[in-house]
């Protein structure tokens, strides 16, 4: 009976001391750089210790017979089956520990439903398979899309440190603010998750769903979507980076200018296009038509040799800027530049010994867009 | 005492060849059936774990695309639920309710035929969508819409009618179960004196029959969303992708419930017999196990806590499973209480019986910690939920089978299995199943998603142990298959005797070992 | 021993059968009353003039979102990003989208609310969303939204967001 009561005891100290150093081991859950987080953190603690604790009695009293009852020691069974009162001593006793653990759960998941008083609102779109964000009241709208290259992801590189959880527009935010999320989705339902945050919230296509999040710490949060979305589910990393208010500021101001500047129109010879147009293929359009070109038919058909490659150059823009339905091929009218989506088709029709040598204009795609259909 | 009198009738035997198993009604040999069909259901969706495992063993894309990567997992999660645990717990009931309650069949015997063999048409018809067009079911278990539905690949509709003809089967084993327990019981044998494993089965039984139709429900609406211009999941049409999930899981919650209260009563008996002492707190125990049932219509939306349930609604689910834990701990305590004081020995039943209680009680206790509402917005959709659920399924559910195999065994074929390769057998298990499951519980808090086939590179060394765990795991059960061919088929192993163990209780050991072809054709008196 | 029938068993599995469906009109009921999916924003078939005297001063301020599928080009937005609303006080706005199309289509939107629980307090008296509308070949056209606070929300009610996702008629199903 000693040798367990000190085991327990030397157990229970040796986890007290180090349950932060857990984090950094990979083996814990993080305290996160809001209050929200550090408060679920500490949640998540006590439940783990009470566990611990219900744990080691319970092992504790079966080594013990496992142990000292043996028959192979010579014990003999005792004949004793019941007894009513100890069964309703260990109903009430864990319930009332229970009781205890729903008290501090109950007001931290009051405080995760108040979206009240936000300075800032965010709404972000799960798309198959990116996030787009847009800032509510500042008019400031990108696709933020996964940045590590198919070639990491296919072994034939050495895989970066933030490998699957880089994006090439991070969602950036400013510290002490309290921030409004507005979720929803394009087409399956996702979840959008940043465990730094401690936020998570489905999104669901043809509804919206609220959550907000008050950053105390600069820095950059990295996370995933969180709901089965189809292929590229492991492929749509959320990254966010908070950053001082004014820093912000700056930041939103830029991106106003920035927005502009897509929309510009100016002449590009083919050389530009093409160079242009092969970085903006590799970031967009690789995971799913591939680095020759050859697609993964049915569901990403090949480009290399393709009807609409090599067909008129105003439908392969059409297919670029508005997708087709019933595919898989999104929209690019609203995450590309005009000048973006001029190089990539003009990429897609020379490249790959398609060789068509016609290119397409950033004004040529201007035009078609703003026609409309 | 009670003797069942077998009759002399030599031409009660079994038929010869092979279509006496197309045509028998015998609880015996169709319980035979349920249980081999398990154990390759078992087998196939181990395969399909190695190749999970495999692909996940480093970051990158190594073996599979990422489309065949979410088949696998999808028919991964299928198979063992409805191929392989469900399927072995309705053997075990065949084998062992009649014997138990000094019943000579099951009531329904011809209906037990059928249950049994839809079950192959509807397992031929899900593996053969891995070779259609568009590749077999990829939206995971859960299925939720519209991914299984507007976005769903063509082999959904054969999902679909898998699952309606799996569900059928159930349905009509469990009214088979209730009507046996019920109608057949010796005289004598009152509701309180049934061995615990008949009264799980019983609790079991109401439970398939109140949920699974729910689930034929729910995939009928999947397809008439899919084929007939519905819109019960499409919010275009003014549909909800969220009822979808309530539906699911009002389904889904009672069958994981359905997965582990057999592997209750399972354990109650062997703990029992190996520790020499009757179980603490019979009463209690059954009292117990029905209000699990109970609860477990009303915690459904824990499985929902991220998908923007209203505050009262997300309390009252978080309240309620904390709840369910109370009964739960009950059982433990009884069983830890048998063996205190007992006498025991750790025959390769009882091994795996006090592996159950150590590591499906690991698994409730992670389940505790997942019922926190606002802490499970940080392991939702995590590898902590799958540490969580393979914790109680594998060491939980499928100990228990391996455990019950071990026990009645030499009843059913009258010989012992040889008891070197069942401890090999378990200690490789025991370990494989720790190295596999234990660190997914420190990826999922680290931050790793769930369902995906490639990872960010610090969950790197946990996922290598990981799947070196599974393959010492799955390989090792290849020991369980040549110790039970062999002491079957292969006709080793030493003669049982009538008691096979040391005065374990129960009518099925006052019978021979093997037990004939037809027993308790006269129902004993039970005291 | 009372005997069990099989037949009498057998109900069971049939009735909760037509409880799975049952739950579909059930969880309609359910969101109505909890707001659990932000759709049961009151429609308001009275008389308007009954909406002024309500003698509350509530304020919220309601933000308005438009999302459509990225590939049918709509060019779906509001008219104003947010508006104040004042119990009783009946405000009007639009939002526009535009038909690329050679042809007229229909289109349905759906609304969703956040947060659900504040959603009944948000009184619709007329809104494109109510029926399906047609948007000729090639035009921009005006969908007219007119809103009201709720005489009873409750003081905590200060902010709500009305988002409408736009829909082609092909890709509706029944109605339900």
């Amino acid at each position: 009976m000693k040798r367990v009561g000190i085991s327990a005891v030397s157990a229970l100290l040796l986890l007290s001391t180090a349950h932060s150093a857990f984090a950094e081991w990979g083996l814990n859950m993080t305290e996160g750089v809001t209050k929200v987080s550090q408060n679920i953190h500490g949640l998540h603690m006590t439940i783990f210790y009470i566990c611990v604790v219900i744990a080691i009695v319970v092992f504790g009293v079966m080594l013990y017979s496992i142990i000292y009852h043996r028959k192979s020691r010579g014990a003999k069974a005792a004949n004793f089956h019941e007894s009513t009162t100890v069964e309703i001593l260990w109903t009430i006793v864990p319930l009332l520990i229970l009781v205890g653990m729903a008290i501090p759960a109950t007001s931290s998941l009051i405080d995760m439903y108040d979206a009240d008083d936000a300075e800032i609102d965010v709404q972000v779109t799960g798309y198959q398979w990116k996030w787009r964000y847009t800032y509510l009241k500042e008019d400031v709208d990108f696709f933020s899309v996964l940045a590590t290259s198919q070639e990491q992801i296919n072994n034939t590189e050495e895989k970066g440190e933030h490998y699957l959880l880089e994006v090439d527009k991070p969602l950036v935010l400013p510290v002490d603010t309290k921030i409004r999320f507005l979720l929803t989705a394009q087409d399956v339902i996702h979840s959008w998750w940043v465990p730094d945050l401690a936020v998570k919230k489905d999104a669901i296509p043809g509804f919206i769903n609220e959550s907000w999040t008050i950053i105390d710490k600069p820095g950059i949060y990295r996370g995933q979507c969180t709901e089965l979305c189809g292929t590229g589910h492991g492929y749509m990393p959320v990254v966010v980076k908070a950053v001082a208010k004014d820093e912000y500021a700056a930041w939103i101001a830029q991106q106003a200018k920035e927005q502009a500047a897509a929309r510009e129109v100016k002449d590009m010879s083919m050389e530009e296009l093409m160079a242009q147009g092969e970085k903006v293929y590799s970031s967009n359009c690789l995971a799913c038509h591939q680095k020759n070109g050859s697609g993964m038919p049915p569901v990403f058909p090949a480009l290399k040799g393709s009807k609409v490659a090599l067909g008129p150059i105003e439908d392969h823009i059409k297919i670029v800027l508005h997708g087709k339905k019933g595919t898989a091929m999104s929209a690019f009218a609203e995450q590309l530049s005009v000048s973006d989506i001029a190089s990539v088709v003009t990429y897609e029709r020379n490249a790959w010994g398609n060789d068509k040598g016609d290119m397409a204009t950033p004004k040529q795609v201007k035009q078609i867009k703003e026609s409309g259909k | 005492m009670s003797h069942a009198i077998d009759s002399a009738d030599h031409h009660h035997g079994p038929d010869k060849g092979i279509l006496r198993w197309v045509y028998t009604t015998n609880h015996k040999d169709i319980g035979t059936m349920y249980l081999i069909l398990a154990l390759g259901s078992l087998l196939i969706g181990g395969t399909m774990a190695f190749v999970i495992r495999a692909e996940l063993f480093q970051p990158g894309l190594q073996l599979v695309d990422p489309n065949f990567f979410n088949q696998m997992t999808t028919m991964h999660g299928l198979i063992m639920v409805f191929g392989a645990i469900m399927p072995a717990f309705v053997g075990l009931a065949n084998w062992l309710v009649p014997m138990m309650i000094g019943a000579p069949d099951m009531a329904l015997p011809r209906i037990n035929n059928w249950s049994f063999w839809l079950l192959p048409f509807a397992f031929g018809m899900l593996i053969c969508t891995l070779f259609m067009d568009g590749g077999a079911p990829n939206f995971g278990w859960t299925f939720y819409a519209p991914l299984s539905t507007t976005y769903a690949p063509p082999s959904v509709t054969f999902f679909i009618f898998s699952v309606h003809i799996m569900g059928i089967s159930s349905i009509m084993g469990a009214v088979n179960v209730i009507v046996t327990i019920f109608n057949m019981r010796a005289p004598g044998m009152t509701f309180m004196k049934m061995p615990l494993f008949v009264w799980t089965w019983l609790i079991t039984a109401f439970l398939l029959i109140a949920v699974m139709p729910v689930l034929a429900g729910v995939v009928t609406m999947m397809l008439m969303d899919i084929h007939f211009g519905t819109s019960f999941f499409n919010a275009a049409g003014g549909g909800d992708p969220v009822m979808f999930q309530h539906v699911f899981w009002f389904f889904g919650h009672p069958e994981v419930y359905i997965m582990i209260l057999p592997a209750f009563g399972i354990v109650s008996h062997i703990i029992s017999t190996f520790s020499r002492k009757p179980l603490f707190g019979y009463t209690s125990m059954v009292w117990a196990t029905a209000s699990i049932a109970v609860l477990s219509f009303i915690v459904w939306a824990h499985h929902m806590f991220t998908v923007g349930l209203p505050l009262v609604g997300e309390l009252f689910f978080m309240y309620s499973t904390m709840l369910i834990a109370v009964p739960t701990g009950v059982k433990v305590f009884n069983w830890v209480t048998t063996m205190f004081r007992g006498s025991i020995s750790f025959e390769t039943p009882m091994l795996f019986a006090i592996a159950f209680v150590v590591l499906f009680t690991i698994g409730g206790l992670s389940g505790l910690m997942l019922a926190i509402a606002p802490a499970d917005f940080q392991y939702h959709d995590t590898y902590f939920v799958v540490a969580h659920f393979h914790y109680v399924l594998v060491p939980g559910a499928l100990f228990s089978i391996l455990a019950a195999v071990y026990y009645w065994l030499p009843k059913w074929c009258g010989r012992m299995y040889n008891e070197t390769l069942g401890k090999w057998h378990f200690w490789m298990s025991f370990i494989g199943v720790n190295i596999t499951f234990f660190p997914m519980h420190f990826v999922g808090l680290a931050g790793m998603p769930r369902r995906i086939p490639d990872y960010a590179l610090q969950f790197a060394d946990f996922n290598a142990i990981v799947s070196v765990g599974a393959f010492i795991f799955g390989l090792s059960q290849l020991i369980f298959v040549y110790n039970v061919w062999r002491t079957t088929i292969g006709g080793k192993g030493e003669k049982a005797t009538d008691k096979v163990w040391d005065e374990p209780t129960g009518l099925e050991w006052d019978i021979p070992s093997p037990a004939p072809y037809h027993t308790f054709q006269e129902p004993p008196v039970v005291k | 021993m009372k005997k069990m029938s099989p037949w009498k068993i057998s109900l069971i599995p049939v009735l909760m059968f037509g409880f799975g469906f049952a739950l579909v009109p059930l969880y309609d009921v359910f969101c109505e009353v909890t707001g659990l999916n932000g759709k049961n924003f009151e429609v308001f078939t009275g008389d308007k003039t009954t909406l002024e005297n309500s003698g509350n001063h509530q304020t919220a301020v309601l933000q308005f979102l438009a999302d459509a599928d990225s590939r049918d080009n709509w060019h779906f937005k509001p008219e104003k990003k947010s508006m104040e609303l004042q119990a009783g006080k009946l405000m009007t706005t639009y939002y526009e989208v535009t038909n690329p199309y050679d042809y007229p289509v229909t289109i349905q939107a759906v609304p969703s609310v956040a947060p659900g629980e504040w959603a009944e307090y948000l009184v619709k008296i007329e809104c494109f969303c109510f029926t399906q509308q047609v948007v000729p070949a090639h035009s921009k056209v005006k969908l007219p939204l007119q809103v009201t606070l709720s005489a009873k929300a409750p003081k905590e009610v200060n902010h709500l967001s009305l988002s409408y996702r736009l829909y082609q008629s092909e890709s509706l199903g029944g109605t339900f």
